[in-house]
């Protein structure tokens, strides 16, 4: 059978494209499937959550002896106003109207039946 | 023995006119590209129903003049938003359900707040799908209704129709739900449990940051960014091509952080025990045994998921004590079964057709 020639220029280049991603992907997640991987992963991991704690520790005092407010102070005050954001809210939907009801006028019927019913 | 055609010299004309006229456009999008805003998502007309800590609960506003009996809910993965089901008109999952006649709401969640890091799977299984299902139950009038979750929507669904099944549910419709946890083979190496210290992780935290997930996940397939990017070069001439990948690149990287205990629960008792599979979970005190799920399930996976792998998906079918149940294995990945063009082919009207009859 007669085969037309390639026109697309670009052709070669995308499936390759395609090729290079399947193999680094295949690669790359044998290589994270080990247990090397895993060590090293959690080893960086908890190095960086150390010294997130360490410096999460010192800035609290720091903050302190400035006499400003900390995170800890920061998360009180976001939970009062959740929970003053909440009490609006409920609030709110107790002045709604019932649902579907608001603007649009009655609730469509639900009587639908399937096509082929 | 195959045979090469002569040279069509107007052919070869023709398309070096048509790949100057690219390299053009390529030019003139590409700067189009970074100075415009990226495309609005999520835009069907919605309500919200109810807020309460990080669930939203929203309920779009129908547009046919007769709906299905039954409404539907649909349960978002906790890791992203659920605009993904809402992309665009014609692109929408919603937007077509609500084409189809049926009643949609939908639960989806906000990052939690610091002081929300205690919530577990019991908060989000039971307590704010639970608040749903009844929000939902009160604004129809109804007492039945579909729960339909994508992801760990459809595995926060599974466990709450286990723990409640005789709560007016009348189907279930789940979309790449994980269930055994061992086949999910790099987050389970990721998280082993002779190297992983989930403790001091979330002690550190609180909320794991929405970056440790969207890493995690970007980490599955190293090559793609790269590749995604030079795709978008490749067709940058073609504004549908560079609007879906602008939507979906956003949905990706617009992950959410995950409290604390619902983290190390999953990452304990899920990934390290496979609780869930071997029917051992419990839940806010509840065993989760899927097969007291008994009514209609259908169970609709992704031949090429690399983010819940087929063996991951597999055994739910098998689990569920449903005398009616389905699984649909469709071509695509994780996020172009939901809302690719395969979705829009083979997906929405499969859910259509499993439906229909049992929405009225």
């Amino acid at each position: 059978m007669a085969e037309q020639p390639n026109l697309d220029p670009l052709g070669l280049w995308r499936d390759m494209l395609g090729q290079w991603e399947r193999g680094l992907n295949s690669v790359a997640n044998q290589a994270m499937g080990s247990d090397e991987f895993s060590r090293a992963l959690h080893q960086v991991t908890s190095l960086g959550l150390r010294m997130q704690q360490s410096v999460g520790e010192t800035m609290d005092k720091s903050l302190r002896a400035l006499n400003l407010p900390s995170r800890g102070d920061l998360i009180a005050i976001t939970e009062r106003l959740g929970r003053i954001e909440e009490v609006l809210a409920r609030i709110e939907s107790g002045m709604r109207p019932a649902d579907g009801e608001a603007a649009s006028g009655p609730r469509p019927a639900r009587t639908r039946q399937p096509p082929s019913a | 023995m195959s045979e090469t055609l002569p040279i069509d010299v107007g052919a070869i004309a023709s398309r070096i006119q048509q790949e100057t006229q690219r390299a053009i456009q390529r030019a003139v999008k590409g700067v189009g590209y970074f100075t415009s805003p990226a495309p609005a998502v999520g835009c069907t007309p919605k309500d919200l129903v109810r807020a309460r800590g990080p669930m939203r609960l929203y309920h779009y506003r129908p547009i046919e003049p007769e709906l299905y009996r039954v409404p539907i809910l649909i349960v978002m993965a906790t890791t992203n938003r659920g605009y993904i089901l809402d992309l665009a008109p014609g692109q929408s999952f919603v937007e077509f359900l609500l084409r189809q006649g049926y009643d949609v709401f939908m639960l989806e969640w906000e990052a939690p707040r610091p002081d929300e890091k205690h919530l577990d799977l019991a908060d989000y299984a039971l307590d704010f799908v639970g608040q749903a299902v009844g929000d939902v139950q009160a604004a129809t009038g109804e007492t039945n209704l579909t729960l339909l979750g994508y992801c760990a929507g459809g595995m926060l669904s599974c466990i709450y129709s286990a723990v409640y099944p005789d709560r007016g549910l009348k189907n279930l419709v789940v979309f790449t739900t994980p269930v055994d946890f061992t086949k999910m083979e790099l987050f389970a190496n990721w998280a082993d449990k002779r190297f992983f210290d989930v403790d001091r992780m979330v002690e550190t935290f609180g909320n794991i940051p929405p970056e440790i997930i969207y890493a995690s996940f970007d980490m599955l397939r190293p090559a793609a960014k790269i590749a995604g990017q030079l795709r978008l070069w490749d067709n940058m001439w073609n504004d549908e091509f560079v609007k879906s990948y602008r939507m979906f690149d956003r949905w990706g990287a617009d992950a959410l952080a995950l409290p604390g205990g619902y983290f190390r629960q999953v990452t304990r008792e899920l990934l390290w025990e496979n609780r869930l599979a071997k029917n051992e979970l419990v839940v806010g005190g509840h065993p989760v045994d899927l097969g007291r799920i008994t009514v209609p399930f259908l169970h609709v996976v992704a031949e090429h998921d690399h983010i819940v792998p087929r063996g991951a998906t597999a055994p739910l079918l098998g689990l569920v004590g449903s005398a009616e149940k389905e699984e649909i294995v469709l071509k695509g990945g994780h996020v172009s079964i939901a809302a690719g063009a395969n979705a829009v082919r083979r997906m929405w009207p499969a859910v259509d057709r499993f439906l229909a009859r049992r929405s009225v």
